[in-house]
């Protein structure tokens, strides 16, 4: 992914840098330059204003190089050495007027050089300590500005930051938002150049939850509609039963009977798997006392446990809770606990184990049906798909719902086989830690 | 026993009052909310039925009127609605229960069975669960038609279980029920209880939930 910040934050460091390096080097070359032309100046007034000289009465004891000297000679017409300054070394007479550059003595000098009929001034200067000068103005001209290369650096990276900022500031907005949230994102404080980005998205959540609305609308209406005439025929059956419920007629209405709670039951399922996939968020969490959802969920199933002779309990039950609502876990757990019973042939047994696990709690129900096939088990969640043996009654649906609110809080549902026969179904989840006290019951 | 039942579709109004009359109950059906609203005021029923979707005005909004008038008239409602919209709203209303759609004959008729005996005050004295109800005055359990008179325990045992039917209770919390406060409790003092009342009736009165503890069914067999 392209970044922003850091594309802005590299060419502009680079530009800066570029630009900055340039003009140091110009200032360097100028000021050199202009170090140079200085001390030309000096050697040529030097030379026009040379006469006898006189001897050095200041303070002796001042910090003096007599390598930074000039070097002045002059001569009479007959090429006679009138005078030399102390430190001169002996340097040719040039016999040509103005500068010059000189190899002598062993190093190299700037030369002056005026004639003015006989007499004759020469002023030499050396190589070396005009170059030093030079250099040294030219760093002190361009330093400043390489200073302030990597200072801009940083006041870029800051001010940058604090641009993008506010561009983060509206992503953790999004970010934050609930799923089912119909508040547009505030535009306050979004930078212009961000705004259509905002505008379109808010658009587009719009649109989203309209639809989703449309849709949530048309089940809840599917459902009134569907409910109805299933309720006219629930009740004619229960009428002709009064009427002529004997004999084959009798089993006959039975059996309608029978189909027509089954198509209530499937249209209760598919209605509950629609809510699931309309609301994306669970509506209210709270935390949920386990093994009190466990025992609730047994009570409902024992009556049912009984009459097909399975024997259903609780092997292990710990304290734990998660979060969550109420009722989808309850129907997890009863879809689950109702498939174990449902599966498990009369005398044997469905055993449900509460634990904590770590930071985990999890739930395990076994049982000693029939179990799933191995190659079968990634399938079990697919809506309408059915692993179990043709003679037991089921929609294919009861699993998918149990995935689809494992999902909505964020649990993990696993089956697999049991040791020994039947089928583990394993539900974990993030265990709440209730605050000291707040949630003792007996 | 007569009945009003406020239900739009013609279908289930047929079907329902049909299957009413035919255990010997007296049913006015209306199909509209505002005529609804007259036949309530009037004031002639035992039990009213109530569909929450009506043409003229809504269920709810009868509801409320007829508890605002003051009228404390038996009212159960029947929707087709998901249980989760209207549950709440009409039980915090006034309503007496709740029934929804599609749902068979002898439920409603248990539900206005119980609905009325709680209106004439006979509930304070009687406790139902399941096939189950034991008299709070005489001690008195009655189970698919066997009657018997239960020694104090026994009693006390019936009363926890019969106060939450469908609900476990562990032994922990049957024993804090039927024993004071540091009184020597032997360790199987519970299970030799339920078993003498099972003797007496059917193991079925009271179910055993391995590792859990026991109940009694809330809806009958």
């Amino acid at each position: 992914m392209t970044s922003l910040r850091r594309t802005a934050l590299l060419w502009m460091t680079a530009m800066l840098s570029i630009v900055g390096i340039a003009g140091a080097a110009v200032s360097y070359r100028l000021a050199s330059d202009e170090a140079k032309a200085f001390l030309d100046s000096q050697l040529r007034q030097i030379a026009l204003n040379a006469g006898e000289g006189v001897p050095d009465t200041a303070d002796p004891s001042i910090q003096h190089d007599s390598e930074d000297d000039f070097a002045v000679e002059i001569w009479n017409g007959a090429r006679e050495t009138l005078h030399a300054s102390p430190s001169a070394v002996y340097i040719p007479r040039r016999s040509q007027a103005g500068f010059a550059d000189v190899h002598a003595a062993g190093e190299d000098w700037r030369v002056y050089t005026s004639i003015d009929g006989g007499r004759t001034v020469q002023v030499a200067h050396r190589e070396v300590v005009r170059r030093e000068i030079a250099q040294h103005a030219a760093i002190s001209a361009a330093i400043p500005i390489l200073v302030v290369i990597p200072l801009a650096w940083l006041l870029i990276g800051w001010a940058l930051g604090r641009f993008l900022g506010r561009l983060t500031i509206v992503a953790s907005a999004i970010a934050e938002r609930s799923l089912d949230s119909k508040d547009p994102i505030p535009l306050e404080g979004v930078p212009k150049e961000v705004s259509p980005l905002v505008v379109g998205m808010n658009s587009l959540v719009e649109r989203l939850h309209y639809a989703l609305d449309q849709q949530r609308r048309f089940v809840s209406d599917a459902a009134h509609e569907l409910r109805t005439p299933l309720t006219v025929l629930c009740l004619q059956i229960e009428n002709l039963q009064h009427e002529l419920g004997q004999g084959a007629t009798g089993a006959c209405l039975a059996e309608l009977e029978r189909g027509t709670w089954r198509a209530s039951a499937l249209i209760d399922q598919l209605l509950r798997m629609a809510r699931y996939d309309t609301s994306l968020e669970v509506d209210m969490a709270e935390p949920v006392d386990l093994p009190e959802l466990l025992k609730s969920c047994l009570a409902d199933q024992i009556p049912i446990a009984e009459s097909r002779g399975v024997d259903l309990g609780i092997t292990t039950m710990e304290r734990a809770y998660i979060l969550g609502a109420r009722s989808e876990l309850k129907n997890l757990f009863a879809n689950l606990i109702d498939n174990a019973v449902r599966y498990t042939p009369s005398g044997g047994a469905v055993d449900v184990s509460i634990r904590p696990c770590g930071e985990r709690a999890v739930v395990e129900i076994a049982d000693t049906g029939c179990g799933i096939p191995r190659d079968l088990l990634p399938r079990v969640f697919d809506r309408f798909f059915r692993a179990a043996p043709p003679g037991i009654e089921g929609n294919g649906l009861g699993l998918s719902i149990v995935k689809a609110i494992a999902d909505r809080h964020a649990l993990e549902v696993e089956l697999a086989p049991r040791d020994g026969g039947g089928l583990v179904a394993t539900v974990s989840g993030v265990a709440f830690r209730p605050a000291c006290g707040s949630l003792i019951r007996s | 026993m007569r009945i009003l039942l406020i239900e739009d579709d013609p279908m289930i109004g047929n079907s329902l009052a049909k299957a009413l009359r035919d255990l010997g109950m007296s049913v006015d059906w209306i199909t509209d909310g505002l005529d609804g609203e007259e036949a309530l005021a009037a004031g002639e029923h035992t039990l009213v039925l109530l569909n929450l979707g009506l043409p003229g005005k809504q269920g709810l909004q009868l509801l409320k009127a007829i508890r605002t008038a003051g009228s404390r008239v038996p009212i159960i409602i029947i929707t087709a609605r998901d249980e989760l919209d209207g549950r709440v709203a009409s039980l915090d209303l006034g309503a007496d229960d709740y029934l929804a759609k599609p749902f068979a004959v002898r439920e409603l008729v248990a539900r206005m069975n119980a609905v009325l005996r709680r209106q004439s005050g006979l509930a304070q004295s009687i406790m139902e669960a399941g096939d189950m109800t034991l008299d709070l005055d005489t001690h008195e359990l009655r189970y698919h038609g066997t009657q018997i008179v239960l020694p104090a325990r026994e009693f006390s045992l019936m009363r926890a279980l019969m106060e939450r039917p469908g609900t476990i209770l562990s032994r922990a919390q049957l024993e804090e029920r039927l024993y004071g406060w540091g009184e020597e409790v032997e360790s199987n003092a519970v299970e030799v209880l339920i078993h003498s009342v099972r003797k007496k009736l059917d193991r079925e009165v009271i179910r055993n939930v391995r590792g859990a503890g026991w109940m009694v069914v809330k809806v009958g067999s």
